[in-house]
C-alpha cells in the first residue's frame, strides 16, 4: 500500500462502490503510454512481451499508489488480431500501416476466429500480463483492461475514414463490420474475466467529434448496450470513454448501462454533472497534453482543486482521472503531483473549504 | 520564420493530389517539408518527394483525437530544429478537427516567434451536403477554420448548385477565400499565389453575371505564359496599367519574369492596381501568371505576345 493511504485500492473501490467511507477518492490516471517512464523503459520495450508489460503497471503502481493497473487490450487490437499491420516506434504508440480490409465489400474475408486466445499472440501476451500483475500486487489492487467500444473496433479493421463514408454509402455492412466486432469484443473479455479483471471500453472514433448523434445513437449504442449487457450477466464491471466532445451523447452513453463514465477535459464537468450525475459515477477529467504535458505542477494542482470543485458533489460520485491518455512527452514529475493533488483536496470526508 | 501551411478536408478531397501538384512549386529555392497523418491512406507521390527532395514524417499515433496535439509537437518541433525548413506542409487525418490542430501550432514557437500558420480546405462539394449531414462536427470545423476554400468534385453540379453551396459554405465561413474553380485546371504556380495572401481575394465583388455568390466566394482562374518577346520599362508599365481596366477580365494578381533590353530582363509583380518592376539579370524566356476573375486570356496573350505554356 503506498505510504501515503489508509486504505489498498481493493478496500478503496470496495467501499466506495458501496457508498460508505474511504479514506480518499479514487484517483485513476491514464497510463498505457507514460507508465513506462516510471520503469526507465521504451514503449516499444515494454510490448514485446508480458513481463515487461507488468512491470511497467507494477513500477506505475508502487509509485504512485493509484487505483486500478492496466492491460491495454487496445485500440487497434482487434485489428491487428484479423490482420492488420501496425508500426513499432520505440517511444510512440503504433499506428495501422495496412488495414485488414479496405473494402467493406470483401467482409467475408474476415476470419473472427484470429481474435480467439488461441489464435492471437498478442492477446496471450495480455492475459499473461495480467496473471503477473495479479501475482504481485496480491489483494491490494485490481486490474482493468482497456478495450476498444464497437465503433473505434471496426475503424481498427477499415480506415475511419472509409467507414465514415460508408455510413452514408453502404450502411448494411457498416453494421455488419460492427456486429462481427460486438461479438469478438464479448468473447474477449469473458476470456479475459476469468481472471477476475474489470473493463474500460474506449471508443473514441465514435466521439461526438467524428459521429453525429443519430449516427451513434443508430450505429454504437445498440452493440455497446449489449457488451454492457453481457459482461454485466458475468459480473462484470464496465466503464466508458470517448475521446472528445460528447456534450450530446452523454446521455445514450449512460443509457449504455455502464457503471463508470469517462470524460475527456473537451466536456465540462459541471455539465456532466448536472446531465447524467444523479445516474452515474463520473471520472475526470485534467486535460492530458495542455496540463499534464504542457503544465508546470502548480497547473496540475489547479486543475485537480478545478475537477474537485466542479464535481465532488456529483450524486452518483466522482473519481479523478485524466481526461485521456497522457502522451509519452509528459513528466513524471506532473504525475506525482496529479497523485498529491488527488489526495490533498480528495481526502475523505470531502471537505468544500479545500477545494471551493 | 518557418510558414505551416496545413492541407485539410476528408477523405476523397483532393489532399494529395493538392500537395502533389504544389510541392514542385513551393520547392522553388525554398527548403520544404511535409508532415502526413492520415490513418493508411495513400501518401504524397514518392516520384514528387524524390524529384523535389522535400522532407516527409509520417505521424505515428494512434488515437485519432490525441495524436495531432502530443506527437504533432515533438515531430514539428525536431523538424525545424533539424531541417529549419521554409515551408511545412501538415496533412491531418481527414477525420481531425482543424481547431485543435491550429491551438496545438499556435502554442509552438521558432525561436521567440510564434508560427504562422495557414489553414487550406478542400471540400468535396459533391458530397458535401451527405456529409455534414451525416460527420461530427470535425468536417464542419475543417471548412470554418480555413483561410482558403477549394472546391473539388465540381463535375456536373449546375452554376446554380454550385452557387447554393457557395453561400453554405460562405455561411460557415464568412472569412475565408473561397475558389470555385476547378483548382485541377489551375497551375501550380496559381494555386501558391492564391494560398499565400488569401485575404487579397476575400471580399472581391462577386463575378459579373451572377449575383448569387456571396462576398467571400468567387470563380477564379489562372493564366499563364510564355514569352520571346522583348519589352523596355515603359511597355511593360503600359501593359500592366491596363490590366486595371477590366478589358481583360478582373485581373487581381499578375506576376512573372520577360526579357528587356540587351542583357536586362525584368521581374513584376501586379497586386490590385498597384505595380512594382525590378531590373534582373538576362531572362532566357519570358514566364508569366494571371489570376483573376473572368479572365479574357486571348487578350492576356496578345498583350504579353506570349504563347500558352
Amino acid at each position: 500500500m503506498h505510504k501515503d493511504d489508509q486504505m489498498t485500492p481493493n478496500e478503496r473501490l470496495t467501499a466506495f462502490g458501496q457508498g460508505q467511507d474511504v479514506d480518499r477518492v479514487p484517483i485513476l490516471p491514464f497510463l498505457a503510454t507514460i507508465g513506462v517512464k516510471a520503469s526507465g523503459m521504451s514503449l516499444r520495450d515494454m510490448r514485446a512481451n508480458a513481463a515487461n508489460e507488468a512491470k511497467v503497471q507494477i513500477d506505475c503502481y508502487r509509485r504512485l499508489g493509484h487505483d486500478c493497473m492496466t492491460v491495454d487490450y487496445g485500440l487497434h487490437g482487434l485489428g491487428i488480431a484479423l490482420g492488420s499491420q501496425v508500426n513499432d516506434p520505440e517511444y510512440g504508440v503504433p499506428v495501422i500501416q495496412e488495414f485488414v480490409l479496405e473494402d467493406l465489400k470483401n467482409l467475408d474475408s474476415l476470419d473472427m476466429t484470429k481474435t480467439e486466445r488461441k489464435n492471437d499472440p498478442e492477446l496471450r501476451q495480455r492475459f499473461q500480463a495480467a496473471e503477473l500483475m495479479l501475482e504481485a500486487a496480491g489483494d491490494e489492487c485490481g486490474v482493468d483492461v482497456t478495450i476498444s467500444g464497437p465503433f473505434t473496433a471496426a475503424a481498427s479493421v477499415c480506415p475511419a475514414s472509409r467507414l465514415l463514408r460508408a455510413l452514408i454509402r453502404d450502411p448494411e455492412n457498416v453494421h455488419r463490420l460492427i456486429r462481427l466486432c460486438t461479438d469478438a469484443i464479448i468473447n474477449i473479455c469473458k476470456d479475459l474475466h476469468s481472471l477476475g479483471l474489470s473493463f474500460t471500453l474506449c471508443d473514441p472514433v465514435a466521439s461526438g467529434t467524428v459521429l453525429k448523434k443519430q449516427n451513434y445513437i443508430d450505429f454504437v449504442f445498440p452493440y455497446t448496450k449489449r457488451i454492457v449487457d453481457e459482461l454485466h450477466e458475468i459480473g462484470a464491471s464496465v466503464g466508458y470513454h470517448i475521446c472528445g466532445n460528447t456534450n450530446n451523447i452523454i446521455e445514450p452513453m449512460v443509457d449504455a448501462g455502464v457503471d463508470l463514465l469517462s470524460l475527456d477535459n473537451m466536456v465540462d464537468m459541471a455539465t456532466a454533472k448536472e446531465k447524467v450525475g444523479k445516474r452515474i459515477c463520473l471520472v475526470g477529467n485534467v486535460d492530458p497534453i495542455g496540463v499534464m504535458t504542457d503544465g508546470s505542477p502548480a497547473d496540475v494542482d489547479q486543475s485537480v482543486k478545478e475537477c474537485f470543485r466542479k464535481a465532488h458533489d456529483s450524486p452518483c460520485g466522482f473519481i479523478l482521472a485524466t481526461g485521456c491518455d497522457i502522451p509519452h512527452e509528459g513528466s513524471l514529475e506532473n504525475l506525482d503531483q496529479f497523485m498529491a493533488s488527488g489526495r490533498k483536496y480528495g481526502q475523505w470526508p470531502l471537505q468544500a473549504k479545500l477545494f471551493g | 520564420m518557418t510558414e505551416i501551411i496545413c492541407v485539410t478536408g476528408f477523405l476523397g478531397a483532393g489532399k494529395t493530389t493538392f500537395l502533389n501538384k504544389i510541392l514542385p512549386i513551393c520547392l522553388n529555392g525554398r527548403k520544404t517539408a511535409v508532415i502526413e497523418n492520415d490513418f493508411g491512406d495513400a501518401g504524397i507521390d514518392a516520384a514528387v518527394v524524390g524529384e523535389t527532395g522535400a522532407v516527409v514524417r509520417e505521424l505515428s499515433s494512434g488515437c485519432i483525437c490525441c495524436s495531432l496535439k502530443g506527437e504533432m509537437k515533438a515531430v514539428l518541433l525536431a523538424l525545424i530544429a533539424s531541417e529549419s525548413p521554409d515551408v511545412i506542409f501538415v496533412e491531418p487525418s481527414g477525420v481531425s478537427r482543424s481547431t485543435d490542430l491550429i491551438g496545438a501550432l499556435s502554442q509552438m514557437k521558432d525561436g521567440d516567434s510564434a508560427l504562422s500558420v495557414n489553414v487550406v480546405n478542400l471540400v468535396d462539394v459533391a458530397n458535401f451536403e451527405d456529409y455534414l449531414e451525416a460527420f461530427g462536427d470535425f468536417y464542419g470545423d475543417q471548412i470554418a477554420s480555413a483561410q482558403t476554400i477549394f472546391f473539388s468534385h465540381r463535375q456536373g453540379l449546375t452554376q446554380e448548385k454550385m452557387n447554393e453551396l457557395a453561400n453554405q459554405i460562405s455561411e460557415m465561413n464568412p472569412v475565408a477565400a473561397c475558389y470555385l474553380s476547378d483548382w485541377l485546371e489551375m497551375s501550380g504556380e496559381a494555386l501558391w499565389e492564391l494560398i499565400q495572401d488569401p485575404k487579397d481575394f476575400v471580399n472581391t465583388p462577386a463575378f459579373s453575371g451572377s449575383g448569387e455568390a456571396k462576398s467571400g466566394a468567387g470563380v477564379f482562374s489562372s493564366w499563364s505564359g510564355a514569352s520571346d518577346s522583348r519589352f523596355s520599362r515603359e511597355d511593360l508599365e503600359a501593359i500592366l496599367a491596363s490590366l486595371v481596366d477590366g478589358q481583360m477580365g478582373q485581373v487581381l494578381r499578375a506576376k512573372g519574369f520577360c526579357r528587356g533590353e540587351g542583357n536586362l530582363g525584368w521581374h513584376f509583380n501586379y497586386r490590385r492596381g498597384s505595380v512594382e518592376i525590378k531590373s534582373v539579370d538576362a531572362v532566357a524566356e519570358g514566364r508569366m501568371l494571371a489570376i483573376g476573375q473572368n479572365l479574357n486570356t486571348a487578350k492576356l496573350a496578345e498583350l504579353f505576345r506570349s504563347r500558352p505554356v
